[in-house]
């Protein structure tokens, strides 16, 4: 077959390629992202022709396997080839029909946004400003590149810089010369990073000798030796050179310069400025930051860091800056997250600070092609949106259109019911059976928990206090908490007595003698319940009266522990997690009343009365005094390592101010009035201790009253929250999955339609149920549904179900059921195990305080995720169903096919525009449209791979086989998208590395590529 | 065996595409190995990236390049057999 240039330029096959090429260059430039970070590896796959990925070495078999490389297309290849094939395609194969509306506009953006990422890569350049406050400058320095200047001073102070870039560095021996100049410089020697030190008075002739005889390097008698340059995020090579300086033949002297020798703090200190005096004038010289001059000078008037009460969680940095351009009295603006200052051409963005609070620093962005990606994403959603109404009106047409189908027949095999009447009856009973069963099983949920009898512990647990900034009910407290040490928010007891969070947490706080008595602290490995003296045990569950006599032991090997938890073995992960949770454990049991420093909190308090009146009167001062201190000592602990404020504002005192146990305690041994929140907290431990319930009633009551007359509207949410913990509607919810996934599985095997229409009204019950917890969260958190990865995975399988209940209704089959309730139930487990780490409803930290865009971008591109794994889903049921006995019958298949197609549009629409939009918030708050930090890869990586399945099928190069098998694939790509690059520790959006979701992650892989391959086992007919 | 019970068993005719894109990968490798050989990666800037170990990467396009006529040369094999028959 003969095919020319414009055919293969314009093929869909060399699309495919392209397409899949771009996907495993992204992968493998976001891998390398660890070993080399963003800047050098966009450099290395964006902008080259070809690249060679390595094997890194710490990675599995990493010596052995080092030598194992990989070429790849890079950037300045796929990029401008499928600007070509896409055009090529469009004059070949376009006919302008209004089926195709949509087509041209799509073609057009993407053309447009791949030309605009090339000239961004070329014209795009990021400058760094450091302000103290009151410091001004009028320039910005480069991130990345250094220069070598000579800074002629002339009279009055004039300076005119002559600069050289560092490439004109790198030949050794090159004379370089500038007009004006009345000498030459020739470069000895550069190293692109280089170690310089003193000469070690010992040994001092084992290193060389150096050429320098002026300047620091010749006073300080420094040695400078070539170092491999570093990649590292935040770390910058020491750019080093030896520069001798010549009057026509004369030697005026050789000068060591490096980028080291700064002239800001603290470097000025250790290097001051290298000048020299020649022809009668001042000279100074230097290897420096390159540097951008502005049109004005900018100084720092203000900087504010402030974090939510009683955290360390950043709500705001901002810092006002005044804008000085000569002749004019200047302006002054405020910098703030998300809300940069655009000025001369660049965005001047909030990126960190220093000392203390009074250093900012801002990143400075000049994008000359930032416009672009706007134009082009705008035509390309407009394409999609057009190209997605079109498909839906001739689907809709095709549907309504005389003597077409009514839809597809539900497939059926196996009886379906002995005669129609009784059939129909054996139906509506097993339909009522299973709706009942899953009513009864909601009913369970809201069952209100059960505490003693007579103690009212649901009124102790729904008193509010702030933890983490956020008011919410002692019962969220005690939930996390106990979740937190135990991993489970109830354990059961010796007699098999099971005991909730807040009664657990009840006695603790009031009570922590006798909670010490409970099994609650998980410990996992053998070698540390050993460590414990209990050998041969089988429980996991050990209590603090029997793990405190460890206790010297235990410090011991904490003290052992790496300070890098990554490198910790698993018996060090486990002391870890121990040291964690008594950390906890000691911080909960006094957060409401004090430790028994003198019998209970009531006699503690008495005690320091007495002592304040002693220190009134002369006879007993001194020792008062002392006693004082000792109080203030022990209050001032508890306050320093108080995690949950207790005691609310006085009524008229605004807003924020609630106290922890410990600050208001200091208070009181100062001012020697006690705040009536303790001194209730105190009455109402007493009576707990005394297990006297009717003073325990009375105290909650005025506890109660305390509570309303101070919080009044602020606290009005925690009741609300209560019911939401009680209720557990995430918990429902997976039971109610687990039920549809067997009503659905029973469905392929006989009674199709009945239990197929089970599974589809229990499948509604329990997207009711998911809904009302997410709107719930929504509720008490006033924030979108997704702004942390525990809720995204809320919101994964939430978003899936309305497509799942729409295909079901259509094919009632059990397929989408079975999809929905496996998606439902697996991301609502993850979402459990997300939840170990703490409150899942955590303050926004400030660079993600934008409810905006957490409104738009993150459910657009988490709908995305959505409904890309609802495809791969779809073709796992597919090929597992295909290769089950009996196989799969060619409507059931046909019907899966269009579920994938359908599925794979919508994920490509939201995954496109939901990415668009994260670009959009990237560059308003940062100045550019594209990072290339692994989360935004990953994001692109989905549009990429959606758009490969799309146009593998539109090419017949997949059937129903590999569409399945594709989908599958964008499975693996979603986990990693989702999951695997928060795990490299690069980027804005990483969490840190999670070993155990790690191991999870692998085995999602594999089990995905295991069903990959069960693909080509069994092939369609 | 006919064809269809062979494909049934297995052989995918859909896995051949990925094989043809493990060889292009592997010609660009070539591309690279020589242009190295030929000291013009160092020079190109951003069209060859130079490679310090020339020995592990013609390894490595080889792999790839075997790996990418695998599926290709088993179906192959498969029809010469089905032809034989």
């Amino acid at each position: 077959m003969k095919v020319g240039v414009y055919g293969f330029l314009s093929s869909i096959h060399l699309t495919l390629f392209l397409l899949t090429a771009g996907v495993l260059l992204i992968l493998f430039g976001t891998l390398d992202q660890v070993q080399y970070g963003i800047y050098f590896t966009q450099q290395k796959y964006f902008e080259h022709v070809f690249v060679v990925w390595n094997y890194p070495q710490q990675w599995l078999w990493g010596e052995k396997l080092d030598w194992l490389q990989i070429p790849l297309p890079g950037g300045y290849l796929i990029g401008p080839l499928l600007v070509i094939n896409l055009a090529c395609a469009h004059f070949r194969y376009f006919r302008p029909s209004w089926k195709k509306a949509g087509i041209p506009l799509i073609h057009a953006g993407i053309i447009l946004l791949l030309l605009g990422q090339l000239w961004t890569q070329l014209q795009q350049k990021e400058y760094f400003l450091w302000l103290g406050e009151g410091e001004s400058k009028n320039y910005v320095e480069s991130f990345h590149y250094d220069e070598f200047v000579l800074v002629e001073i002339a009279e009055g102070d004039t300076r005119r810089v002559h600069s050289w870039e560092t490439r004109d560095l790198n030949e050794l021996g090159k004379v370089l010369h500038n007009d004006g100049l009345p000498f030459s410089i020739e470069v000895l020697w550069f190293a692109r990073n280089a170690a310089i030190f003193p000469r070690p008075p010992m040994q001092p002739e084992s290193f060389p000798e150096m050429p320098f005889n002026r300047g620091i390097g010749a006073e300080r008698d420094l040695v400078v030796l070539p170092q491999r340059p570093t990649f590292a995020e935040g770390e910058r090579n020491a750019t080093s050179a030896i520069v001798r300086l010549k009057d026509g033949e004369t030697e005026i002297g050789t000068w060591l310069v490096s980028n080291l020798f700064r002239s800001d703090p603290p470097m000025r200190e250790h290097f001051p400025i290298q000048s020299f005096e020649h022809g009668g004038r001042q000279w100074q010289l230097a290897l420096r930051f390159k540097r951008m001059y502005l049109p004005a000078q900018i100084e720092l008037a203000d900087f504010r860091h402030d974090r939510y009460p009683g955290t360390e969680i950043p709500y705001n940095f901002s810092s006002t800056v005044r804008i000085r351009e000569p002749g004019t009295k200047g302006r002054e603006t405020l910098i703030y997250m998300n809300h940069p200052l655009r000025y001369a051409g660049l965005t001047f963005y909030q990126a960190s600070f220093a000392d203390n609070d009074t250093k900012s620093m801002f990143q400075v962005v000049h994008n000359p092609a930032r416009w672009v990606p706007y134009v082009a994403c705008a035509l390309t959603t407009l394409g999609l949106v057009v190209q997605f109404l079109v498909s839906l009106f001739v689907h809709g047409r095709k549907r309504r259109a005389p003597g077409a189908a009514a839809g597809p027949e539900p497939s059926s095999r196996g009886p379906e019911g002995p005669t129609p009447r009784r059939g129909r009856a054996f139906q509506a009973a097993i339909l009522s059976a299973l709706i009942l069963g899953a009513g009864l099983l909601l009913l369970r949920h809201l069952q209100p928990p059960g505490y003693p009898a007579g103690w009212d512990l649901d009124r102790f647990a729904r008193l509010p206090v702030q933890e983490g900034g956020r008011i919410k009910p002692i019962d969220t407290v005690a939930r996390t908490t106990l979740m937190m040490i135990s991993g489970k928010q109830s354990y059961s007891e010796a007699g098999g007595k099971r005991v909730n969070a807040p009664e657990w947490f009840a006695e603790l706080v009031l009570d922590p003698r006798t909670a010490a008595r409970r099994a609650v602290f998980r410990i996992d490995h053998p070698d540390l319940v050993g460590l414990l003296g209990f050998h041969n045990e089988e429980r996991k569950y050990f209590s603090m009266e029997e793990i405190a006599p460890h206790f010297e032991s235990l410090q011991e090997q904490f003290r052992q522990l790496p300070e890098e938890p990554r490198l910790w073995n698993p018996f060090q992960k486990a002391l870890g997690k121990l040291r964690g949770s008594l950390a906890l454990y000691d911080r909960s049991a006094s957060i409401l009343v004090p430790p028994p420093f003198f019998g209970n909190a009531r006699e503690t308090y008495t005690m320091l009365e007495r002592v304040r009146e002693d220190a009134a009167s002369p006879e007993e001062g001194e020792n008062a005094a002392n006693a004082l201190n000792l109080f203030r000592a022990q209050f001032a602990r508890l306050a320093a390592t108080a995690h949950v404020q207790a005691v609310p504002p006085l009524p008229g005192h605004g807003a924020g101010g609630w106290q922890s146990l410990g600050d208001s305690l200091l208070a009181t041994v100062d001012s020697g009035s006690l705040d009536p929140v303790p001194a209730a907290w105190a009455d109402l431990s007493s009576a707990w201790q005394e297990k006297d319930s009717v003073r325990f009633k009375y105290s909650l009551e005025r506890l109660e009253n305390l509570y309303r007359n101070r919080t009044g509207e602020r606290a009005e949410k925690t009741g609300f929250e209560y019911f939401f913990n009680t209720f557990t509607p995430f918990g429902a919810a997976m039971e109610l999955y687990i039920l549809i996934l067997i009503a659905a599985a029973f469905s392929w095997m006989g009674w199709t339609r009945v239990l197929a229409r089970a599974a589809f009204w229990i499948l509604v019950v329990a997207f009711a149920v998911h809904t009302f917890g997410l709107g719930a969260r929504i509720y008490i958190q006033e924030r979108p549904p997704v702004t942390n990865l525990y809720s995204s995975a809320i919101f994964v399988s939430w978003a899936a179900i309305p497509i799942c209940l729409y295909l079901e209704r259509r094919y009632l089959n059990g397929i989408a059921a079975a999809a929905a309730a496996v998606m439902g139930f697996t991301t609502l487990i993850i979402a459990h195990h997300l939840s170990f780490s703490g409150d899942t409803m955590e303050m926004m930290r400030a660079v993600l305080d934008s409810n905006f865009w957490l409104a738009t971008h993150v459910p657009t591109v988490t709908i995305g995720y959505s409904a890309t794994f609802l495809a791969g889903l779809l073709g796992a049921i597919h090929i597992l169903r295909w290769n089950l006995p009996g196989g799969i019958d060619p409507q059931t298949g046909k019907a899966i096919s269009g579920m994938v197609y359908g599925a794979v549009c919508f994920a490509l629409l939201f995954s496109y525009v939901g990415t668009v939009l994260g670009g959009i918030w990237a560059d308003q708050s940062w100045g550019r449209f594209w990072g290339w930090d692994p989360k935004e890869n990953g994001a692109l990586m989905i549009v990429l791979w959606n758009a490969i399945i799309l146009h593998a099928r539109w090419a017949k190069v997949a059937g129903t086989t590999g569409l399945m098998q594709l989908a599958v694939a964008g499975n693996i790509i979603t986990a990693w998208s989702w999951f695997g690059t928060n795990m490299l520790g690069v980027g804005l959006h990483s969490y840190g590395f999670m070993d155990a979701a790690f191991l999870w992650l692998v085995a999602f892989i594999a089990s995905q590529v295991a069903i990959i391959l069960l693909g080509y086992r069994r092939r369609h007919p | 065996m006919s064809t269809n019970k062979r494909k049934e068993a297995g052989i995918a005719e859909e896995a051949t595409t990925p094989g043809l894109y493990l060889i292009v990968l592997a010609v660009s490798g070539w591309l690279i190995l020589i242009a190295n050989l030929f000291g013009v990666a160092g020079r190109s800037g951003w069209i060859f990236p130079p490679v310090e170990d020339l020995a592990g990467l013609a390894m490595s396009t080889l792999l790839l390049a075997i790996l990418g006529m695998t599926p290709a040369a088993l179906r192959h094999l498969f029809k010469g057999k089905d032809s034989a028959a």
